[in-house]
């Protein structure tokens, strides 16, 4: 009698396994695959994207505080470490860009904090605005529009022709400006970590700033990633939020091969590359692709954690090896076209290999939503 | 022997669960042969299997020049900027936005706002000031500019948003005696915009208004260009035929200047646009950030406002002239290519029990009259893989009156697709709708629907709770 029951009760598992097969060809234990998914969104969430965010905002203060410096040191040395500042964000952003969605879409801090290009005719307006030495963060969060706050345009008053100006050559006007971006600036980075972290996520220093600011942030967009399949999340399965990962890394490694670098290498023109005051764009294009490198694995250097590699090398292992080559492979592409990479708009070969191998790695990481 | 049936029943339990949760997830491409025609929200050439907060920004799989595609993909996202000379330059003198994308988040429909910004990205309201017959008055552009390069000022320097309550005859209240928006923090509520200008330079005579539109979606608008005029003239008879109210009225017929011939207008809110060549999209590339080309060489501005300019001592020496070409007709191809070929997203999860039950209730409350389901679409040169689709839309095209309280600058409004609607809060980050996103989410949709809708309203109210939760889910799921 017993027998037959646990007869009965392995066949029944066995129909229901098959039933399953379709979407689990290699068949490991569902709950094993189930925990492995959500360890992947608790790790994607707080050792990919908070610690970016993290990281972001912790350079951010650094930036501001040395564009202060500059204002009143007045020296060469403050510009370059400020310039050296403005770099190291820079970093931290572009190795945020496989997760451009959810709160720096939502909130507008993309097109805030990166929009391209600059309005540098208005820029030079409000550089000439009668009051413009009472300017303040305030001022630029109410009156300037994307295109006159952000990366871009501190860019502009800290770098030329790839390098950090003489200090003599920037104005009074400029330096009370950049003083104010970068406040903003600093500002929006910690309302993007406390979106993702929660309000309470984030250090007492940075809730001051937001505090001081007036920004109020209600989003916590990590737990949605973390509870998806749950009431209170956006996404309404597991599988949704990993297709959200994907997307986002697949999303980026498209942009940077069949925009960011085949556009200027299609018109010519210097002026479609992004970073035309400090020369930083090819910096920017490998570092998003350690951004989908550290989507992948679970974590930033140093912070890997369980991530999509697992699962994939888990049910395709040759899949898992084709998307790590892509990641090494890309950025190897990338780099051989030269710095900066608009001084290299000709250097066809090496521009349309590394085109080729983003666009590889992007329709390699679409294989994995088959896996899914 | 009790412990084994518990066992086996735990097992057996854990095990549906595991199952059903990979099957209601994605509809997976793979298996097309086996899903009904119904997941193909845009036909088997215009649909991706996306569910993701890109699912409205993807290249349909008819689109032949991805480069093409992913070239006017900038277009829309990048903003313009003033002067000359640099790319994209060119912006103003006056003008609405920026940029194409400010306006549709996640490249769907605008969000609800307090304030009106016009730098805020998501903020799609556009607003008309006009006379009680909705004619624009004299002086402004048909969509008010907001925004001008210094040292212009614009014809009006910002527009308020006045937020109303509504309570309809019912209290805010469900025959069952449940509050509208149960559970929500604006429980019991209804709400609707009004608009007033602020700091106008222009004349204003007695009793104009100012009415708001919001942004609609651009993902599919290839494939309602594909729809030819017979069919929705087809859908005219038919519903003139008809027993009851709805009685859809036909948009413009409107010579289009590139072929010469008269087109039935079927874009926009008031069907005021036939064809995409000559549409919204391909238009607002100019107007919105007043971006001058080969086909539109004069700035989009009146001369009443070049008065004003000029009465104010600013120069105005050519403005009303042909002005330098700000975008090229290469663009403008790559533009529109991108355009027609943003995909619809599939349908999801149509199989489900609850959806099933609440698709049949979509049919019972003769919603399908106007929120006609499916066409099959004409001959399209433009895409050809998208000739002949089967597509469903949920939209008969055509123009019906839901009430006095809904009326903007029309009475009438274009019946709204609602293909896509459920991806909204993950693409856009809001549930917004109707003309002026007065509607929170899809119930509040429902429940603004009086004047033809009238009937349909009174079905949905009837329903229970439950009924109106498994309605709504099939909204969400086409």
């Amino acid at each position: 009698m017993k027998r037959n029951y646990i007869f009965l009760l392995s066949f029944f598992i066995a129909l229901f396994l098959v039933s399953c097969s379709d979407d689990d060809p290699t068949g490991p234990d569902t709950e094993v695959i189930d925990e492995l998914k959500a360890e992947i969104l608790v790790d994607y969430t707080n050792n990919t994207v908070i610690k970016t965010y993290s990281s972001m905002a912790d350079d951010a203060i650094d930036f501001y505080n040395d564009c202060v410096t500059v204002e009143s040191a007045k020296t060469n040395a403050s510009v370059e470490a400020a310039a050296e500042s403005w770099r190291n964000v820079r970093e931290h952003w572009e190795q945020s860009e496989a997760f451009l969605f959810g709160p720096a879409n939502y909130n507008n801090l993309d097109p805030l904090l990166d929009t391209w290009p600059l309005d540098k005719n208005k820029l030079d307006q409000v550089l000439a605005l009668p009051d413009i030495m009472e300017i303040d963060a305030a001022y630029v969060r109410d009156n300037l529009g994307s295109s006159l706050r952000g990366f871009h345009a501190v860019e502009y008053v800290l770098f030329r022709d790839g390098g950090a100006r003489p200090v003599s050559d920037i104005s009074e006007e400029e330096l009370k400006y950049l003083v104010a971006v970068a406040e903003v600036l600093r500002d929006d980075c910690i309302t993007l970590e406390a979106s993702w972290a929660g309000e309470d996520g984030i250090s007492q220093e940075k809730q001051s700033y937001l505090a001081e600011a007036e920004i109020e942030v209600s989003a916590n967009y990590g737990e949605e990633m973390m509870k998806a399949g749950n009431a209170g999340s956006r996404y309404a399965s597991v599988n949704l939020a990993l297709e959200e990962i994907i997307q986002g890394a697949m999303d980026i490694a498209d942009e940077v091969g069949n925009a960011k670098i085949a556009e200027p290498a299609q018109s010519q023109n210097v002026l479609d590359v992004e970073s035309w005051y400090s020369w930083n764009s090819l910096t920017d294009f490998k570092n998003n692709i350690h951004s989908i490198e550290n989507a992948y694995l679970g974590g930033v250097e140093g912070y890997r954690g369980t991530g999509l590699t697992e699962y994939v090398s888990s049910l395709d292992a040759e899949l898992d090896a084709e998307i790590l080559d892509l990641i090494d492979e890309s950025i190897d592409k990338i780099d051989a076209i030269g710095s900066p990479f608009r001084n290299n708009l000709g250097n066809t070969t090496a521009i349309n290999a590394a085109i080729e191998s983003c666009t590889d790695l992007m329709n390699a990481l679409d294989k994995i939503n088959d896996l899914l | 022997m009790r412990k084994i049936i518990l066992i086996y029943t735990v097992c057996l339990f854990s095990i549906i669960i595991s199952c059903t949760d990979d099957a209601s997830d994605t509809v997976n491409p793979g298996d097309g042969g086996t899903l009904s025609e119904e997941y193909y929200a845009g036909g088997i050439n215009g649909t991706v299997f996306n569910e993701t907060s890109a699912a409205f920004e993807q290249p349909s799989p008819a689109v032949t020049d991805l480069e093409a595609f992913k070239r006017g993909e900038q277009i829309f996202e990048t903003p313009f900027v003033t002067g000359s000379g640099t790319p994209f330059a060119g912006l103003g003198p006056v003008y609405i936005r920026t940029s194409c994308i400010s306006c549709h988040p996640g490249y769907g429909r605008a969000k609800r706002v307090d304030t009106f910004d016009p730098d805020e990205y998501g903020n799609g309201y556009l607003v008309f000031v006009h006379d009680e017959d909705g004619t624009i008055i004299p002086g402004f552009t048909a969509m008010l500019q907001t925004k001008a390069v210094s040292p212009y000022v614009p014809p009006a320097g910002g527009v308020n948003i006045i937020w109303h309550n509504y309570t309809d005859e019912y209290g805010n209240e469900y025959p069952d005696g449940t509050p509208y928006n149960e559970g929500n923090s604006y429980e019991g509520t209804l709400i609707y915009p009004t608009a007033e200008l602020v700091d106008c330079i222009m004349d204003l005579p007695a009793g104009y208004k100012v009415s708001l539109e919001a942004t609609i979606g651009i993902y599919g608008t290839g494939l309602l260009d594909a729809i030819s005029d017979d069919d929705i003239v087809a859908e005219y008879n038919r519903q003139q035929a008809m027993q009851g109210d709805v009685k859809g009225q036909l948009g413009a017929w409107i010579t289009e200047p590139y072929d010469g011939k008269e087109h039935l207008g079927k874009f926009t809110y008031s069907n005021s646009r036939a064809t995409l060549q000559n549409g919204p999209g391909y238009n607002a590339l100019y107007s919105i950030m007043n971006i001058t080309r080969e086909d539109q060489p004069y700035n989009y501005l009146t001369k009443q406002w070049v008065a004003k300019m000029a009465d104010m001592g600013l120069d105005t020496t050519g403005m009303l002239g042909v002005q330098p070409e700000e975008l090229s007709q290469d663009d403008l191809d790559d533009f529109m290519v991108w355009h027609r070929c943003l995909a619809v997203p599939a349908a999801r999860n149509l199989d489900d029990e609850e959806i099933m039950k609440g698709k049949e209730l979509f049919y019972e409350a003769g919603c399908d009259n106007c929120h006609k389901p499916s066409w099959t679409t004409g001959s399209y040169s433009y895409v050809p893989g998208y000739s002949y689709q089967k597509i469903w839309p949920y939209t008969d095209l055509l123009k019906h009156d839901l009430g006095e309280i809904n009326h903007g600058r029309f009475s009438h409004f274009r019946t709204a697709p609602l293909w896509g609607r459920g991806l909204m809060y993950i693409c856009a980050g809001h549930t917004d709708m109707m003309h002026d996103l007065r509607a929170r989410n899809f119930e509040e949709a429902i429940l603004w629907h009086f004047g033809e809708g009238e009937e349909s309203r009174q079905f949905f109210r009837n329903l229970s709770k439950e009924e109106r939760e498994a309605l709504i889910k099939f909204l969400k799921a086409i």
